[in-house]
């Protein structure tokens, strides 16, 4: 049986997160469990991770895109660390329900074989997007400014539009233009999309895991839609992915609250993957790959980390978080993870992601890699100077000592969100870096 | 046998630095005895070092080709152990062993004393892989592990925002350089396609037009900007003489082990650098630059740290001339041997300001009017001066008749006989300043054994030099590269000489005559000239008021242009 090109058994795998809702309230009623409440979406990370280490050798298995996999895969694992780390008090979020159904719907989509549904699926992707944005904008009136929506639903109707059209054209400098203000409007900066006047964490979360998190996948996903044998290189359409990725890393170094940063720091890695796979070059596309999937996972973990520090000193600027971080230890480390990625250092950064992207870039524009570089330079000197500002130095807080001492601890929910990120993180880096992701 | 057994090498401190890393972390404890797991590691690795040097050199490198591939790259990459390789194992094993016995009572009653032993096992462990490697990207790999771990151990304690402060200027300025290097393995690739050092060495060998002097020089370039940042060359050194912030131990093994990274990968990739000539050529300038630099702002500085670390940037910048000149190997022996004296020097200023710090009785007498002038002795200058000025003579007579050495066709002999003139010049000047030369009586056999020392010095070098490079083909192409000839080389030389002579000469009549024989517009500009050097030739302020406030008015007035936020 095949349901929207995929096969049965599959697509039951996929349904697996909606089930999310009803273990998380059992678990409430019950002693609080948190692997009880994480199973579903957790068994659809196992099964996906199955699928991929056995597509070679299975025939079910066999029949789903291997990057597709990947990018399921990547954005289940991110959605684990957020609804793991869901505050319980939140009773409006519409996040418990929200969550798990972007997930199902991005597997399905994602894991679409027929190149001719990529842009359909993600047009349906990015309305889903927009119509997110509607639902959790109204759980919390006032939380995002008007023209969020709206971007959305534009890039969704251009990207709808797109999937009309047949593939020579798709080919084209128009149309490449095209798929590229489609990918910008979804992307978390340097356009604004909050009014920053509701501050609830669960709020911030799960906005940062819908609209921060998603894209990067889904614009990878958009450009795999792109015809590549007709497609050739052009320096003028990865020259605007560079800039694309500049611009995001302005909104970053302006940034005066701690989610500005991943907002900023995503939306410049995904003008940065636009710009190399754009170079319709092996390298590019491989390293796209490793930089799109790396990307949500690196937000996620430094995006965390920074929001549970803010929960615990009541605040959300740099300036008054400063060197609060430095006794938290876990938090510490988690956010150098996860900022390590945003420095490009091997291991844990996704250096040879980059390197490969730099390759691709390099062999159509020299002067367009060395931007690049300056870029990766740039970020790197963010990242470190924010790291330092939070995470070290003598704090200043009106916190008592004793105060200090139970802030410096991690709440369980807090520990499994984390230790799944790095965990997911420093295994895709290390997959990466052996050479072993490769598709796009 | 012997290249799967080779790699255990840097395996072994790496391997002792993570455990303990993982068992501090585990249980934090204070104790002496769990340094014991990276100092008892990296020992061993330098015991294994000697054997594999011994063993290189009597039947040649171990090579193994790694059993995965880099992504992007065709060829798996190589890793191996050479003669250069072997010689900088022993002396960074050294170094490390030196300095983590010494920490062993110097940082015992400090917080996170576990830790830092760990990380001085991981950075050992780094370090090691780096100088093993073959393959261009391979090393870059290591080269910005080791940036890190580097800015790890100088932000040890996270309190002290001074020394996190020097972190995070030393991370940045290396990431600099590192973007440097990132663009040179960019272009290599597009030239040579492969990032295999020997074989890009091979292919520039066989077919030396394969590619443009433009793109090679531009490549090699890149590469010294990598270099330039990691061994602080002007303008690049600003982190340097910031390490006096961190724990006396860590500015030890930075100054007598990770600045000389540079050098080493000067020295790795020589064979590229000596086919193009104008890149030698702007080396030496770029080192020259820092040796003026260094050596005066030392000059100014107050604080024996900061004295010390400006010292190294001078011995850097000699290091790099040496390189500029075609004396690859001869910059491998400045290194080590500047290892090894830095290494102590550090060591003796942690034990001497920890004393300073303790004794009641200071400043001494001698100590409060600095500004008494002192009583002219002749005995006290001349025999100095004429160590200086004779001791070339000595030395060109010498090696002409004795060691049969004509200096007109061996032009890289002349390179090692300027350089051991300067050693010995200032080793004649520091004594001078130390009042070893008080009278004639002492200054013949210190001027002796000064003799002693630079034929020793030469015959050294020399030998060193075929040690390294035991292909004459490879010697003399370093030295045709990065000679400038005889027509710019022998006025360049009388230039230094005429320079020092009447430096002498001036100090010499002010002392005697006690007059002032400079010219006033000189005098006029040496006060402006003094605080320059002072202030570190204004660069901070440079960047901090010219470059980075500028920038950052920049991207607010562009930020305030999106919507939804003002400035």
């Amino acid at each position: 049986m095949t349901v929207f090109s995929l096969p049965g058994p599959i697509l039951l795998v996929l349904l697996l997160p909606l089930l999310f809702p009803l273990f998380r309230s059992r678990s409430a009623r019950k002693r609080k469990s948190m692997l009880l409440e994480l199973l579903p979406v957790l068994l659809y990370c196992v099964f996906l991770l199955l699928a991929l280490v056995f597509h070679g050798g299975c025939g079910l298995c066999h029949q789903l895109p291997e990057t597709g996999l990947y990018l399921s895969l990547s954005f289940g694992a991110v959605i684990l660390c957020y609804l793991a780390a869901l505050p319980e008090e939140e009773r409006r979020s519409p996040a418990p329900f929200l969550l798990p159904a972007m997930t199902t719907l991005s597997g399905v989509v994602f894991l679409q074989k027929d190149h001719s549904n990529l842009f359909a699926g993600g047009g349906v992707l990015a309305g889903a997007l927009c119509v997110s944005s509607l639902l959790h904008g109204g759980a919390y009136p006032g939380a995002y400014l008007r023209s969020f929506p709206l971007r959305l639903g534009l890039s969704a109707l251009v990207i709808g539009a797109l999937s009309m059209f047949g593939e020579p054209r798709l080919s084209t400098p128009g149309f490449l233009l095209a798929v590229l203000l489609a990918s910008v409007l979804l992307l978390p900066a340097p356009l604004p999309r909050r009014t920053e006047k509701v501050l609830f964490p669960g709020f911030l979360r799960t906005d940062q895991a819908l609209f921060v998190c998603l894209p990067p996948l889904l614009v990878f996903h958009l450009l795999r839609g792109i015809p590549a044998k007709a497609a050739i290189p052009f320096w003028p359409i990865l020259f605007l992915g560079i800039l694309t990725a500049l611009s995001g890393l302005l909104f970053a170094k302006t940034a005066l609250f701690v989610e500005e940063l991943a907002d900023g720091l995503t939306a410049a890695g995904t003008g940065f993957l636009i710009a190399g796979f754009l170079t319709f070059l092996p390298e590019g596309r491989n390293g796209a790959l490793f930089l799109a999937l790396l990307l949500p996972l690196a937000t996620a973990l430094s995006g965390l980390s920074l929001s549970f520090l803010s929960q615990r000193f009541r605040t959300r600027t740099f300036q008054g978080l400063s060197a609060l971080g430095t006794n938290v230890e876990p938090l510490r480390l988690a956010f150098l993870l996860g900022a390590f990625q945003g420095m490009s250092l091997p291991v844990v950064g996704g250096l040879l992601g980059e390197w490969l992207l730099l390759k691709a870039i390099s062999s159509v524009s020299v002067g367009v890699a060395v931007l690049a570089v300056i870029g990766v330079f740039l970020t790197f000197v963010l990242v470190v100077e924010r790291a330092r500002t939070l995470f070290s130095g003598e704090s200043v807080s009106r916190l008592s000592s004793s105060d200090m001492i139970l802030a410096s601890e991690v709440l369980p929910s807090e520990g499994w969100a984390l230790s799944l990120a790095s965990l997911f993180l420093l295994a895709l880096d290390l997959i990466g870096s052996l050479g072993l992701i490769a598709g796009g | 046998m012997y290249s799967e057994l080779a790699v255990l090498l840097p395996s072994l401190p790496l391997f002792g630095g993570g455990l303990l890393l993982l068992v501090d972390w585990l249980r934090p404890s204070g104790h002496s005895r769990r340094a014991y797991m990276s100092l008892g590691t990296t020992a061993m690795a330098f015991v294994l070092g000697v054997w594999f040097l011994v063993h290189v050199v009597s039947s040649g490198p171990i090579f193994c080709t790694l059993p995965f591939h880099l992504p992007g790259l065709t060829d798996p990459p190589r890793w191996g152990i050479d003669r250069l390789s072997g010689v900088m194992i022993l002396l960074i094993t050294g170094v490390s062993a030196v300095v983590q016995t010494y920490s062993l009572r110097y940082l015992l009653s400090e917080p996170g004393y576990g830790r830092f032993f760990a990380l001085i096992g991981v950075e050992t462990g780094i370090l090691l892989f780096l100088v093993t490697s073959q393959n261009l990207l391979l090393l870059f790999i290591f080269w910005q592990l080791m940036s890190l771990g580097l800015s790890l151990l100088m932000s040890h304690n996270r309190l002290r925002t001074n020394s996190v402060m020097a972190a995070h200027k030393t991370f940045i300025i290396h990431r600099i350089g590192d973007a440097f290097f990132l663009v040179a393995l960019l272009l290599a690739e597009r030239m040579f396609h492969t990032l295999d050092i020997q074989r890009m060495a091979a292919l520039l060998h066989d077919s030396p037009t394969l590619v443009s002097q433009g793109s090679l020089m531009g490549m090699t370039l890149c590469l010294f900007g990598g270099c330039m940042a990691k061994s602080a060359q002007f303008p690049l050194h600003g982190w340097l003489p910031d390490t006096m912030e961190t724990p006396t131990p860590v500015s030890a093994l930075m100054h007598a082990g990770i600045v000389n990274i540079g050098g080493f990968l000067m020295n790795r990739t020589s064979l590229i650098f000596a086919h193009s000539p104008m890149t030698m050529h702007v080396v030496f300038i770029a080192g020259f630059l820092t040796a003026i630099f260094g050596s005066s702002t030392m000059l100014t500085q107050s604080d024996v740290k900061r004295k010390l670390g400006f010292s190294t940037m001078g011995q850097m910048g000699y290091m790099t001339m040496e390189c500029g000149l075609g004396a690859f190997s001869l910059a491998v022996f400045h290194l080590i041997a500047h290892g090894i004296f830095k290494a102590t020097l550090f060591l003796e200023s942690g034990m001497g300001i920890h004393i300073a710090r303790e004794d009641p009785v200071l400043p001494r007498g001698t100590a409060i009017e600095p500004l008494t002038p002192e009583v002219f002795r002749l005995s006290r200058i001349l025999p100095a001066a004429l160590v200086t000025l004779v001791l070339p003579l000595v030395i060109l007579l010498g090696a002409h008749q004795l060691a049969g050495i004509h200096l007109s066709r061996e032009e890289g002999t002349v390179v090692f006989l300027f350089f051991s003139w300067v050693t010995v010049s200032q080793a004649a000047i520091s004594l001078t300043r130390a009042r070893m030369f008080d009278s004639f009586t002492a200054a013949v056999p210190w001027t002796v054994l000064m003799v002693l020392f630079v034929f020793g010095y030469i015959q050294a070098a020399h030998r060193f030099n075929i040690f390294l490079y035991p292909d004459p083909a490879a010697r003399s192409l370093f030295f045709a590269s990065g000679g400038v000839g005889w027509v710019l080389f022998t006025p360049i030389v009388l230039l230094i000489t005429g320079l020092i002579v009447v430096g002498w000469g001036v100090s010499l009549l002010r002392g005697v005559r006690g007059e002032i024989v400079l010219p006033a517009w000189v005098l006029s500009r040496q006060e402006a000239l003094y605080l320059f050097f002072l202030n570190r030739g204004m660069l901070e302020f440079f960047v901090s008021h010219r470059l980075i406030e500028p920038f950052d008015r920049l991207t607010g007035r562009l930020r305030s242009l999106l919507p939804g936020r003002e400035a």
